[in-house]
């Protein structure tokens, strides 16, 4: 390290790391991380250009740029991660505050060829209720959110095996709270298929006129890693996603899957999704849409383990619509525009809807908000969303605001 | 009779690159050069479209061997040149692209000071590819690529 404050910076990192170590000190390290890495940001922001940059690996040295990770010199390995404190205020609700993430990943690229990757999160780390438990959001818990190795035979072709993220949509492969807009999620992101993927896939980008056509097939026969508790993992499944570049600011994407997911006893079901991604000058515009459908066997589709399922989410507005027999079709998406008010705040709108004909005949929800996102890692986001008029008494309106740092 | 064929292409694809670069923004008369390893580095395969995939790490390999993008600092004229060039995006207005693509394990181009230090570097680091003025480009390394029409001559 060439200068002083950024050893000190390392030398805190160090102890928070070791201290990391026992789980008692996870959620007050990763704290406190994220406390250095924002004065770390904080500073930078103020800089000319708040564009994070690093110099090449030397041996034996760590450098750490906010919103990079930590590399540890020459070995390949970079240690990352982000936390998240949230705060909701709904309707019939006591207002909650709560550390929602608090994610480590570490990634090795000591090969040219082979790269490997882990993150684990912590859900849940420290509520300003604790004796509230939130049988929505599941309490404190850890989850293993990915662990995958993969190997790189061309551009055109990797392998990858492990646990990774399921290739659905655009939301579902950046979903981190720094990385998105808006602190909920849209529904179609948090209830129609499984967040992640135990098994193996090939992709790769293929060249097409100058741009890389991005391809992924991925397949699972369902030994889910520590699934989530909160989500019903895949039983089997075999998809498909492919981004097709339309120009240097669009993008287009398309999604496939025929799967079975662990509670429904082996009711295929079938995925198709698009998503379109548009950005400019701090101008963006992005949306989903997707569309399951399956035969649901009546008093089979439950898996009796799983009493959280059974009722709809304040925040997620969605009943359980797999309590009916019967063929049924799920279709849902979201359209998101941000528009830029200043050099580092950004104006959020989002509509976005769910339709189940089974249990509930349409849910819409929209959503304002800002984000202030001052550099690389930093984001401060405030929203008030709201239903639709007419709509079943489970949606909810309210006020929701976080604070993530990407470190 | 290869060797000759190699000579036109190449020449054909510095004048292609140096025409397509007229009439930008960026009134100055400096060239910029797209430079690798004298030793070693590959010294085909390197259109715009190829370089734009390799700095926004969408291609990783050159033949077999992998490639290294190297940047210089975000403020640099010649990197501003480069990036809304063959990126078609400002710095800053990749850094939502970075932070994406950091969530998944990869990390944007290392970034060094000076042209000269870009160049100490490509030429000692087998794959690395960088740019700078090409009134500056010596013998160390090879010239692959040219664009018009950046930044005047720093030296």
């Amino acid at each position: 390290m060439k200068d002083g404050p950024s050893r000190h910076w390392l030398r805190i990192i160090g102890a928070a790391c070791a201290c990391a170590g026992r789980a008692a000190c996870f959620v007050p390290a990763w704290l406190g991380l994220a406390a250095v890495a924002w004065t770390t940001g904080a500073s930078a922001a103020d800089a000319p250009s708040a564009v994070a940059e690093t110099a090449p690996p030397e041996p034996g040295a760590l450098h750490y740029e906010f919103g990079r990770g930590l590399k540890l010199g020459d070995t390949g390995f970079t240690l990352g991660g982000y936390v998240t404190g949230e705060y909701k205020h709904l309707d019939g609700e006591a207002s909650r505050l709560r550390s929602s993430h608090a994610s480590a990943f570490v990634w090795w690229e000591g090969m040219d060829r082979v790269k490997l990757f882990a993150e684990v999160d912590l859900l849940d780390g420290v509520s300003g209720n604790q004796n509230d438990y939130d049988e929505h959001s599941g309490g404190r818990r850890v989850s293993l959110e990915r662990l995958y190795g993969d190997y790189t035979f061309s551009d055109a072709l990797a392998l990858r095996l492990g646990k990774f993220l399921t290739p659905v949509g655009r939301w579902n492969q950046v979903h981190a709270d720094p990385l998105v807009w808006t602190t909920t999620a849209p529904m179609v992101a948090q209830t129609f298929f499984p967040r992640s993927v135990t098994g193996a896939s090939l992709g790769g980008n293929v060249p097409v006129w100058g741009r890389a056509v991005g391809y992924s097939v991925y397949l699972s026969n369902g030994r889910e890693w520590r699934a989530d508790s909160q989500e019903d993992p895949f039983a089997k499944v075999l998809g498909g996603r492919l981004v097709l570049p339309l120009g240097s600011d669009l993008q287009l994407g398309i999604s496939a899957a025929n799967y079975q997911l662990r509670s429904r006893n082996g009711e295929p079901q079938q995925l198709r999704g698009v998503d379109l991604y548009w950005s400019r000058g701090g101008i963006e515009f992005s949306a989903e849409w997707l569309l399951t459908r399956g035969t649901a066997v009546a008093g089979q589709e439950i898996d009796p383990d799983r009493d959280h399922d059974t009722g709809p989410s304040p925040i997620n507005p969605v009943p359980n619509p797999y309590e009916h027999g019967g063929p049924r079709s799920t279709r849902g998406g979201y359209v998101q525009g941000v528009l830029p008010l200043g050099r580092h705040l950004f104006a959020v709108a989002r509509t976005d809807w769910l339709h189940d004909p089974r249990t509930i005949t349409f849910v819409r929800q929209h959503l304002v908000g800002v984000t202030w996102r001052p550099n690389a890692g930093t984001s401060v986001k405030l929203e008030y969303m709201r239903p639709s008029q007419a709509q079943p008494p489970t949606t909810t309106q309210g006020i929701v605001a976080s604070v993530c740092v990407l470190f | 009779m290869r060797q000759l064929l190699r000579r036109a292409l190449h020449g054909a694809l510095l004048l292609s690159l140096g025409v397509g670069a007229l009439g930008n923004a960026w009134a100055a008369d400096g060239r910029l050069a797209v430079i690798v390893a004298a030793n070693g580095g590959p010294t085909n395969g390197w259109s715009l479209e190829d370089l734009a995939l390799i700095y926004r790490r969408k291609k990783q390999f050159v033949g077999s061997a992998r490639v290294q993008p190297i940047n210089l600092p975000a403020q640099h004229p010649l990197r501003r040149f480069f990036s809304q060039q063959v990126l078609h995006k400002t710095p800053e207005e990749l850094e939502d692209y970075w932070r994406d693509l950091y969530f998944n394990g990869i990390s944007p181009p290392f970034v060094l000071a000076s042209e000269e230090a870009m160049i100490r570097f490509v030429a000692s680091t087998p794959g690395a590819v960088g740019y700078v003025s090409q009134c500056v480009a010596d013998k160390r390394v090879v010239v692959v690529a040219t664009i018009d029409g950046g930044p005047a001559c720093s030296k």
